[in-house]
């Protein structure tokens, strides 16, 4: 059993943090829903920064694709200038540029970029290939930054193997992807092993959206946090950061512990039945969920009217909050049965009977008209209400 | 719609008239001959005669000279007020059309012509507009004018009256919808009301989408456009980085080709030189092998000539020594035969004979030495002349030999001047080449550096047009179309304040006044007691020195705090708009925005243009790379050609002497002529060394003639001309045979004196002789194996003379080394891999070009690798791949919103696209709509004597039932037909929510019928306006609140 030290028996403890993708846009959503995400991403910064304060840690390490983009709009390298001068710190945030956001000229890691110049002192970049910050006495941070969007090299490689006699605590910090499929073309690949081969107590990368620890067997420690915020459906173990923690004793092997701090959950529900989207009514906490619904299935008129009002309901109006925070609803494959009885009340005007009558008729091979014939049926009960 | 006022001058009579009318019931009564039809007929004009029409004559008021004019105001629908103007009939005719919301203050709409049009427009009566297809004449009609302005002698021509007549659609559209709203239910009203406001969120009126902010398609529109915008340029980036992945897999297949070419062609040049350089190695072992083992055989001849000359030597020394031994025996012999002759010859006689005899024998040595000496030359000179023939032969074949060695090195040196001179053409070719390479590429990079030129000049340009239209600060177009609206406001206002004003003025003393209408100055001098009459449109400033001033100004306060107020807001919008831009008017303004625009599209333009440029300078360091390095390449080439060049030969002169030859020579022609030459180089060499081979082997022999000759030559005398030796040969013959002859007479005369002895003497001395023969013989024999002893010695010590340096020669060669070295060089050179044929008869420099070709196109594929990766880590690679998957997920979303929403909106559509089709089924019948009102009034008129009015689809009456018959009008009374006509017109009037005028109708009906239908009209006038034109205004007098004019309060009458 691995043995947990606790603050007394720790030489040096780190959050590892990377991917907070700030100032990604989600388009494919309505405005109110994509100010929602991408503000996410923005306040689980603040959280990041607060575990970082509440565990006491001796040094915050950002992995890379901190922006979604090397230079984006200004409300969101404002909007984390704000989060790092709310602090008043002395332990050293080290932000490494990664893939989609790599140090070029023009991107916000540059001296001449109001962000550059408004970060705090202890906010440092990694600005050079070979880049290393001491941490306290017996630890040191080495990193290489990604200058390009795309790449081939190991930035793994290029950090220096341990001299001898260096006995320092050395954490690796780079940005790229361990996977090394045979013919598979990887972004920055690190090969593996390459902790042990460089010299590292702990490389600490970015890139993987999933928290994973790449090599749970290895001497060192090699770990992907993940993103704060998942960026898309389909991701899993998002949300997290890292804790490190080196025991006094050298011998032993950092413990990695991952920390919750991402508020979102994103899902994909396929709804073959009305009973399947009730269901879906009812489950709490969906405010902080966005749902990706796929309907299919073919409704009587009066299921299919209900099915219509949970929708409504899930996704609110000017007068209702919605049940799900952001919701995208693929109904294409939601229709009205072909032989679905909808005949309106005798004591609806002959005109409109007429017209469902029509409507019927021609809803068994025209979609429209199915929802033609449910917009009538929908007025007509409000008729009759 | 009902009519407000109506106003008429010189008319048909009436010199003026102006009447006001209330919504409801209006009863306008008067005298006969008052003029009540002509007030009827001047509504009808107003609203449907055109102004210059000729039946606006019937108008015409023939006691006045004057126009009859005509104003009308209605209201079409709360706070839409009309006033219609129009004066009838030639020049002076005119109309015009005013709009007003509050029914005081009106603004012109139209005027001329254009008011008829906008008059049916808004009216929708089924007349024709001006100019339409079927031509306007005179007063038109149609079925609605027929029912709301029906003619006092035509009281029952709505029964006749057809949709089908009228010359214009729209009649029957506004009655069709009117009588549909009058048909609904209201729950179906409510419903197509809801399903309409759907279709209006989403479609035009046309049935296109809706445009605008409001819009459901808006959003969504630009979000797809800008997912589709960014779609297109991740797309196109992705092509890129997808063209960079296909440049950079295509560029390390050629590239991996290339390095195999190039390895290979470093292959085949370092197997050529190896085998150049092995085989040179197995010559010079091959030629030291020679030269060591031709040291060793002259060791091993000298040895061998040695040992022969030491055996020679001492088997002549032995001959030698037994010719002195045999020679001693005969002396002893002799010695003993002339003791025994002395001993027999000791007399005088004998002694005398002995002296001749001795003098005879002293005489015969001497001439026989002669005579050998003579022989001896004969035979040296012999042998001499032959040596000296033979060396004669040897250098004459000597010199034949020299002389082909000549001209084969003749041949040589002028073939290698030929293949020098080639070899500088190849070069000049290949020169000329690079140089033609070199300035195809300057020239590239010249067109590159003139787009880079041309880019930054289009730039420079498009910032100065950009900075100029800056300069101009010209107002955004909404801000210049914000100011023409306020204009416009300003305008409307002080149009409403121009009222006309007229101001008298009398003085009782004369003044000077100054005058401002309409702020236009005048001058204007009042005489005393002149009433002075001064107009103005809407302002009006009198100033009066010493007296005072007048300001009068149209319209009421609201009017001209409402002027004001537009002043106001002009200034305020305009002024800074105005002082900041130089400009006076929203005109110059629009023209100034214009300019920029101009300016703008120009300065976009020229970006664009300078962008395509910049799009053409891409590669241009490439580009820069390939002039310097085809510039070293031509400077390679020219050092070349300079290297090759003859002494005094300029390189100019190469080239132009190249030059001349293009067209005649050919690059592969100079290849064949230097490969044919170096064959025949080759030959040449070989037959050289054959001459000089053979001409060292003969120089040796005659080194050999010479030395054999040298001792003869010592024989026969040093200093002799060898062409005197046959000459002395001869001499010395002559000379030996003379000796020989003298020697034979010595001995003749010797043995004549012995034969004065005794034969004992003569035994003795005949032994003697002999002995002394025998020692002759013998000493001879000596003398020869002295002598060829001698010589033996002699060439013994010439071979132990050679023997030495050769000895030393070969103490410092070692044949075996040299052997092994050519075994060595030629186990090496078999064991060299085969050359390829491609390689076999090709110049090693052009190996070695190819070599280095493959080697620079190989870097250079290296180099565009490197780019195209670079590339490929700028645009992106994976981080692209991931934005393609982004947006296309977005584009993916909003495909299915649209869906949706195309699902949805084209259901709201449906829907009323079927409510409509249901409900236009229900009431395309229009006749449908008016029988039932038609009918029940008629059967409450009647006390249900009367059933149901037949009306068709055209509104067109055929009949009424009567006790189950349907009766055609024609059969009924005129009273009862009078009555159907006007509940058909009322019902009509009602359905349109319009005015009625009943110009004294219901003249044929009884006091009952005339009741009930004046108490109907009464409920009815709850809705509408009727009306009454009357000369019994009494009829109407319970007909509940209604609206009484006296017309003869209200008519002037021309007469």
């Amino acid at each position: 059993m691995e043995h947990n030290p606790g603050d007394g028996d720790v030489a040096l403890k780190l959050l590892h943090t990377a991917d907070w993708h700030l100032g990604r846009r989600f388009p494919a959503f309505g405005r109110d829903q994509e100010v929602l995400l991408t503000r996410a991403r923005l306040e689980v910064l603040g959280r990041i920064l607060n575990v970082a304060a509440s565990r006491n840690v001796d040094a915050v390490l950002c992995a890379g694709d901190l922006f979604d983009q090397p230079s984006p709009p200004e409300e969101w390298w404002r909007g984390a200038l704000r989060e790092f001068a709310r602090r008043d710190w002395q332990r050293p945030v080290i932000l490494l540029p990664g893939n989609h956001d790599p140090l070029t000229a023009t991107s916000v890691y540059h001296p001449s970029h109001p962000f550059r110049a408004g970060l705090p002192d202890f906010v440092h970049v990694v600005d050079r290939p070979g880049w290393q910050l001491p941490v306290g006495d017996h630890a040191v941070v080495l990193a290489n930054p990604c200058t390009s969007h795309a790449g081939q090299s190991n930035l793994a490689e290029k950090l220096p193997p341990r001299e001898p006699g260096d006995e320092r605590i050395r954490i690796g910090l780079i940005h790229g992807q361990t996977f090394d499929i045979e013919g598979h073309q990887t972004n920055f690949p690190i090969a593996r092993g390459s902790a042990e081969a460089r010299g590292l107590d702990y490389l600490a990368i970015g890139d993987t959206h999933a928290f994973r620890e790449v090599e749970p067997d290895a001497p060192a420690p090699t770990v992907y946090p993940g993103a704060p915020e998942a960026t898309n459906f389909g991701e899993r173990d998002t949300g997290n950061v890292v804790l490190v923690f080196f025991p006094l004793d050298r011998r032993r092997r950092a413990r990695v512990e991952s920390e919750r701090v991402g508020t979102w959950t994103w899902r994909e529900v396929h709804c073959d039945s009305l009973l399947e989207l009730k269901a879906l009514r009812t489950e709490p906490d969906l405010q902080h969920t966005v749902v990706r619904l796929t309907l299919d299935m073919a409704l009587p008129m009066a299921e299919y009217d209900e099915a219509e009002r949970i929708l409504d309901e899930l996704a609110g109006s000017d007068a209702a909050t919605p049940r799900v925070g952001v919701l995208d609803v693929r109904r294409e494959r939601l229709r009205l049965a072909a032989d679905a009885d909808v005949a309106l009340d005798d004591s609806l005007p002959e005109v409109l009977r007429v017209t469902a009558e029509r409507l019927r008729l021609r809803a068994a091979t025209d979609e429209t008209a199915g929802r033609a014939l449910h917009h009538l049926y929908r007025l007509s009960r409000k008729l009759l209400d | 719609m009902w009519i407000r006022r109506l106003e008429v001058t010189h008319c048909a009579g009436i010199a003026a008239a102006s009447v006001d009318l209330e919504p409801g019931l209006n009863v306008l009564h008067g005298p006969n001959e008052l003029g009540k039809s002509t007030l009827a007929a001047a509504i009808r004009a107003a609203l449907l005669m055109q102004s210059q029409s000729s039946a606006a004559e019937r108008l015409r008021d023939w006691h006045v000279d004057a126009l009859p004019e005509v104003t009308l105001t209605f209201e079409q629908e709360p706070h839409r007020n009309w006033r219609v103007r129009k004066r009838f009939g030639g020049s002076g005719a005119f109309a015009y059309l005013d709009f007003s919301r509050d029914g005081r203050d009106f603004a012109q709409d139209s005027r001329g012509r254009e008011v008829d049009g906008a008059l049916q427009a808004l009216l929708r009566w089924g007349i024709e507009a001006p100019g339409g297809r079927r031509g306007r004449r005179g007063m038109p009609s149609s079925l609605i004018t027929t029912a709301l302005l029906g003619q006092q002698e035509e009281a029952t021509a709505i029964l006749d009256a057809s949709l089908a007549d009228d010359a214009d659609d729209s009649g029957k559209q506004r009655l069709t919808e009117a009588l549909q709203a009058l048909a609904e239910d209201p729950r179906f009203k409510s419903v197509l009301n809801a399903v309409q406001e759907k279709v209006d969120e989403a479609f035009t009126s046309t049935g296109r989408r809706k445009a605008g902010r409001v819009s459901p398609w808006t959003q969504l529109r630009e979000d797809r456009e800008n997912a589709a915008r960014r779609k297109r340029d991740v797309d196109a980036q992705l092509d890129e980085s997808h063209a960079a992945q296909e440049k950079i897999s295509a560029l390390e297949l050629v590239l991996a080709d290339a390095r195999d070419e190039a390895e290979k062609a470093h292959t085949i040049l370092a197997l050529r030189r190896d085998h150049e350089r092995v085989a040179h190695i197995l010559r010079e072992a091959e030629h030291e092998r020679q030269r060591v083992a031709a040291i060793f055989d002259r060791v091993g001849d000298n040895r061998t000539s040695t040992a022969s000359a030491t055996e020679e030597v001492s088997r002549l020394e032995g001959k030698r020594d037994q010719a002195n031994s045999k020679l001693d025996e005969l002396d002893i012999r002799r010695e003993e035969a002339e003791a025994r002759v002395r001993e027999l010859e000791t007399g005088s006689a004998e002694q005398g004979r002995r002296l001749r005899e001795q003098e005879l024998e002293a005489r015969r040595l001497r001439l026989e030495a002669a005579e050998g000496r003579h022989r001896d030359l004969v035979e040296a000179l012999t042998s001499a002349i032959a040596l000296h023939d033979q060396i004669s032969a040897l250098d004459t074949q000597l010199a034949r030999k020299r002389n082909r060695l000549d001209e084969e090195d003749a041949t040589s040196a002028r073939q290698r001047d030929e293949l020098r001179d080639l070899e500088c053409h190849r070069s000049v070719i290949r020169y000329l080449a690079a140089r033609t390479e070199a300035d195809r590429r300057r020239t590239a990079l010249d067109e590159v550096q003139a787009y880079v030129v041309e880019a930054e000049k289009l730039d420079r340009r498009a910032q100065e047009i950009r900075a100029e239209a800056s300069r101009f600060d010209a107002p955004e177009a909404a801000e210049i179309e914000r100011l023409r609206t306020l204009r416009t406001d300003l305008r409307i206002a002080k149009e409403k304040l121009s009222v006309g004003i007229v101001v008298q003025v009398a003085l009782a003393e004369a003044h000077d006044a100054d005058v401002q209408a309409d702020g236009e100055p005048h001058g204007r001098a009042l005489a005393a007691g002149e009433t002075a009459e001064f107009e103005a449109e809407r302002e009006l400033r009198l100033a009066i020195p010493d007296i005072g001033s007048i300001h009068v100004r149209g319209g009421g306060r609201a009017l001209l705090r409402e002027a004001e107020d537009a002043e106001a807001r002009w200034a305020q919008a305009s002024h800074r708009t105005f002082a900041r831009t130089g400009c006076t008017s929203v005109e110059e303004l629009a023209e100034l925005r214009q300019r920029v625009d101009n300016l703008l599209a120009d300065a976009t333009e020229l970006e664009s243009r300078a962008s395509e440029a910049r799009v053409r300078t891409e590669g241009m360091d490439a580009l820069e790379r390939q002039v310097i390095e085809a510039n070293a390449e031509t400077e390679e080439r020219a050092s070349a050609v300079r290297a090759l060049l003859q002494d005094g030969e300029s390189f100019n002169d190469r080239i132009d002497n190249w030059k001349m030859q293009v067209g005649t020579t050919t690059e592969s022609a100079v290849k064949a002529r230097i490969q044919e030459l170096d064959q025949e180089i080759r030959k040449t060499t070989e037959r050289r060394d054959q001459w000089r081979d053979e001409a060292s082997r003969d120089e040796r022999q005659v080194a050999v003639k010479n030395a054999e000759l040298k001792p003869l030559r010592t024989r026969v005398g040093g200093a002799s001309d060898p062409a005197d030796w046959p000459r002395r040969l001869a001499d010395a013959k002559t000379a030996a045979n003379a000796a020989g002859a003298s020697v034979a007479e010595v001995e003749n005369a010797l043995q004549a004196i012995r034969q004065e002895s005794s034969d004992e003497v003569a035994q003795a001395r005949a032994a003697l002789s002999d002995l002394e023969d025998r020692c002759q013989s013998a000493r001879t024999e000596l003398a020869d194996a002295e002598g060829a002893v001698l010589e033996a010695r002699d060439r013994l010590k010439g071979l132990e003379g050679e023997f030495k340096p050769l000895q030393e020669a070969a103490e410092n060669e070692d044949l075996g080394k040299a052997e092994a070295a050519r075994d060595e060089a030629q186990r090496a050179f078999n064991g060299l891999a085969p050359l390829p044929d491609e390689a076999r008869d090709v110049d090693i420099d052009d190996l070695a070009d190819a070599a280095t070709v493959a080697e620079h196109r190989a870097d250079t594929l290296r180099s565009e690798l490197d780019k195209a990766q670079g590339a490929l880590e700028q645009v992106g690679g994976q981080y692209l791949e991931e934005q393609a998957a982004q947006v296309e997920d977005e584009v993916d979303t909003l495909d299915s919103r649209e869906r949706e929403l195309e699902l949805d909106y084209g259901g709201w559509r449906m829907l009323h696209e079927v409510l409509k089709e249901a409900e236009e089924e229900e009431t395309a019948h229009l006749g449908r709509a008016l029988v039932k009102p038609v009918s029940q009034r008629m059967a409450a008129l009647t006390g249900n004597r009367y059933g149901e009015v037949a009306i068709d689809a055209q509104l067109n009456p055929g009949g009424i039932e009567l006790g189950g018959d349907e009766r055609d009008f024609e059969a009924l009374s005129a009273g009862t037909r009078e009555q159907i006509a006007l509940l058909l017109r009322l019902s009509i009037a009602e359905a349109l929510n319009s005015f009625v005028i009943l110009d004294d109708q219901l003249t044929q009906s009884d006091g009952g019928r005339l009741t009930w239908m004046r108490d109907l009209l009464g409920q009815a006038a709850a809705d509408i306006q009727i009306i009454v034109l009357t000369c019994h205004p009494d009829d109407y007098a319970t007909a509940g609140a209604c609206h009484t004019v006296d017309l003869a309060q209200c008519i002037t009458r021309t007469d």
